[in-house]
């Protein structure tokens, strides 16, 4: 099995769930230890003092002397614990050894103290708890002496360590279990999310219906409906790109019909050896149907062409590829390169740049297309003798204006003929019915407006392209 | 046989129409929907070729146009429309033939052949007369199974002649039906052509008898 990534939801909830969940556990038991360990304390010290109490009892004023009477099998008694070594000491109020075990450390502090008195102590390298108490001798003529019992604290330990263990040993196991039940919960959160995973990747990529919004929890749902739009775009986008490529093979029947029609005049003009037709004349025939397929493959050349433009701005010209350009500068070498179209029908095209240069963020290749597609409009549709005239005004906003003074565009005519196929002036002229379609996605692309109305004088057709103000931040880049 | 071609792309309109012409129809070509309403309106053609994409009025406006009016003549579809829906609307609408395009040649001359045919000769592919018989199919005239030489246009008057075996034809008639708007033929041309046909039947038991101010009959000599 692959370890999740570290950037994985479930490990991040693990981890934030496991932590604070550690850290508790270590307090609680640290806490519980001690109180334990303070309570087993109290209670041993009790028994000390006990003990004290004991000898207290034992003390008598003989002979000038303050004895205790403690035989062995009284020591052995007060000794509670098997394990440990017991000690006692009597000593006078003033800190001077009466009787007792002589290595014992003496009082040292609050001396004058009422109630008994603990501390810690060192023998022979080994930890000692001694409690001390003030009695009352009778006859004693300084009247009270101090009594002080010790022992070591091997049970004290031991008895810690039991604490301790039976804290921990619960503690882990509930750790454990408490830790399996959160995976367990974290897991089974992420269910529904593994079902939609497994959903999305069953599909084959021509099923674009929505994902189902069903049992999906609340967090995730804006996510399945982001999805559910990007395939309702995208089951969109695949319509119309189908529509386009049916529309483009229905393009390619008509001139491919003709291409044939023309072949098979050719070869019968070839095989009608029988009629009395002059050599000489059946060769021009041959050369004139020659010449129309010819021209029948450029106009296919033409379409193909125009088609394989239209793929390329679609669906999304890149932004990225954006430069700031002169549209003068573009404008100006396309319409000097269609000039020749336009002489050989006998018109008159007229390029007009702006006084300033007319800087624009764009794709200078789409640009070119985007002015050639208008000029060459204008010069496939005015008849010989009319007159084009493609001008860039810049005032703030650049504007490129193509106008002719050719047959025009009926106004009801005007928003369709951005339809690809559209040929609003009819197929008389070897137009493939996409110009104005790449224009009008060339311009989109570059936020850029196309009005169509008619031409200055009245007649005719100005097609105005309108592109957008550069910022000063866009300015300053050039 | 007279033929209207509504087509709007000239590149092919020009082509079928060299090649119908070629085979000895006279063809008329149409950019729009309208201006094959016009014509349509005007001469009485015996076919009309028809695309569906057509400007101004829509192929399948221009069917129901004609039919409405009781115009009868065969009406074959030609168009980039592949679709089942627009083969069904297409026949439905009263054409009597449907063909995609690119389309090979040799089998829309055929159709057009079976069209007329049906037509004018009631589906039948040979035609009798005394000892003339006549191919539709390959449009050739025989006497006693001896292949007729002819040139076009008297081949054209042969046909027209047959067609209407035992009626008068008029000159005009045959001016109609032989010429296209930019090869329109004389009466004087006609007369010379028929004279030219007369000699070649007259040896063989069949003439074109004058009518005087009516037009011409085929009978057989005595």
């Amino acid at each position: 099995m692959k370890s999740p990534p570290d950037d994985s939801i479930r490990i991040q909830l693990l981890n934030s769930l496991f932590a604070p969940l550690c850290v508790l556990w270590l307090l609680s038991t640290g806490v519980a230890y001690l109180l334990a360990v303070g309570f087993a304390n109290d209670s041993y010290d009790g028994s000390l003092v006990n003990s004290a109490d004991s000898v207290v009892a034992r003390l008598r004023y003989e002979d000038g002397k303050v004895v205790a009477d403690l035989p062995e099998a009284a020591q052995e008694i007060l000794r509670h614990h098997n394990l440990d070594k017991f000690y006692y000491q009597v000593v006078s109020t003033a800190g001077v050894r009466i009787t007792g075990d002589a290595l014992l450390p003496g009082p040292y502090t609050r001396l004058n103290a009422k109630e008994p008195v603990f501390r810690y102590a060192t023998l022979n390298g080994e930890e000692l708890r001694i409690a001390r108490v003030r009695a009352d001798v009778a006859g004693f003529p300084e009247g009270q002496v101090l009594v002080q019992v010790a022992e070591t604290l091997h049970s004290r330990h031991r008895l810690a360590n039991q604490i301790l263990l039976s804290i921990i040993i619960p503690q882990i196991f509930l750790i454990l279990v408490g830790g399996a039940a959160v995976a367990q919960n974290v897991s089974n959160s992420f269910k529904p999310l593994s079902a939609l995973q497994e959903a999305i990747a069953k599909r084959t990529q021509k099923d674009l219906s929505p994902v189902s919004e069903e049992n999906i929890p609340s967090e995730v749902r804006p996510l399945v409906t982001a999805i559910n739009e990007l395939l309702a775009r995208l089951r969109n986008d695949l319509e119309t790109q189908n529509r386009f490529v049916a529309n483009a093979a229905h393009q390619f029947r008509t001139p491919l019909a003709g291409l044939k029609t023309y072949i098979y005049y050719a070869k019968k003009l070839l095989s009608g050896e029988d009629e009395a037709v002059d050599p000489e004349m059946r060769r021009r025939q041959i050369d004139t149907v020659l010449d129309q397929i010819d021209s029948g493959t450029d106009r296919m050349t033409h379409l193909a062409n125009k088609l394989l433009a239209l793929a390329k701005t679609d669906p999304a010209i890149s932004t990225s590829r954006f430069e700031a350009v002169d549209l003068n500068f573009i404008v100006s070498e396309i319409t000097s390169e269609l000039i020749g179209e336009a002489l050989k029908k006998n018109l008159d095209l007229e390029f007009m740049g702006s006084e300033v240069p007319a800087i624009i963020k764009g794709d200078p290749l789409n640009l070119t297309e985007l002015a050639e597609n208008l000029i060459e409009n204008a010069v496939l549709y005015t008849e010989p003798g009319g007159k084009i005239l493609v001008t860039i005004v810049n005032s703030g906003h650049v504007l490129l204006a193509v106008q002719d003074n050719g047959p025009g565009i009926p106004a009801e005519e005007r928003a369709r003929v951005f339809e690809r196929f559209y040929r609003a002036l009819g197929t008389d002229v070897p137009g493939s019915g996409l110009g104005l379609p790449i224009v009008k996605e060339i311009a989109t692309a570059h936020n850029a407006e196309v009005l169509i109305t008619t031409g200055p004088s009245g007649s005719g057709t100005t097609v105005a392209v309108t592109f957008p103000a550069m910022d000063e931040s866009d300015r300053s880049t050039d | 046989m007279r033929i209207l071609l509504a087509e709007d792309d000239r590149f092919l309109a020009d082509g079928l129409s060299l090649v119908l012409k070629d085979g000895g129809y006279a063809v008329d070509v149409v950019a729009s929907g309208l201006d094959a309403d016009i014509a349509l309106n005007q001469i009485p053609y015996d076919l009309l070729i028809l695309d569906l994409g057509l400007p101004k009025i829509d192929g399948m406006e221009l069917l129901k146009r004609i039919r409405n009016r009781g115009q009868l003549l065969p009406v074959l579809i030609l168009t980039a429309r592949d679709r089942l829906e627009d083969r069904v609307t297409g026949l439905d609408l009263g054409a009597n033939d449907y063909m995609t395009k690119p389309f090979q040649l040799p089998e829309l001359e055929a159709r057009i052949r079976a069209l007329l045919r049906k037509e004018q000769w009631a589906n039948r592919t040979e035609v009798t007369f005394g000892p003339l018989s006549f191919n539709t199919v390959t449009r050739t005239p025989a006497v006693d199974g001896v292949p007729l030489e002819l040139s076009a246009r008297e081949l054209a008057i042969l046909e027209i002649m047959i067609q209407r075996i035992g009626r008068i034809v008029s000159k005009d008639q045959i001016t109609d039906m032989l010429s296209s708007w930019d090869t329109e033929i004389t009466f004087n041309a006609i007369g010379i052509a028929i004279h030219r046909l007369r000699k070649k039947l007259e040896s063989h038991g069949v003439t074109i008898k004058a009518i005087r101010g009516l037009g011409y009959r085929l009978e057989e000599s005595a």
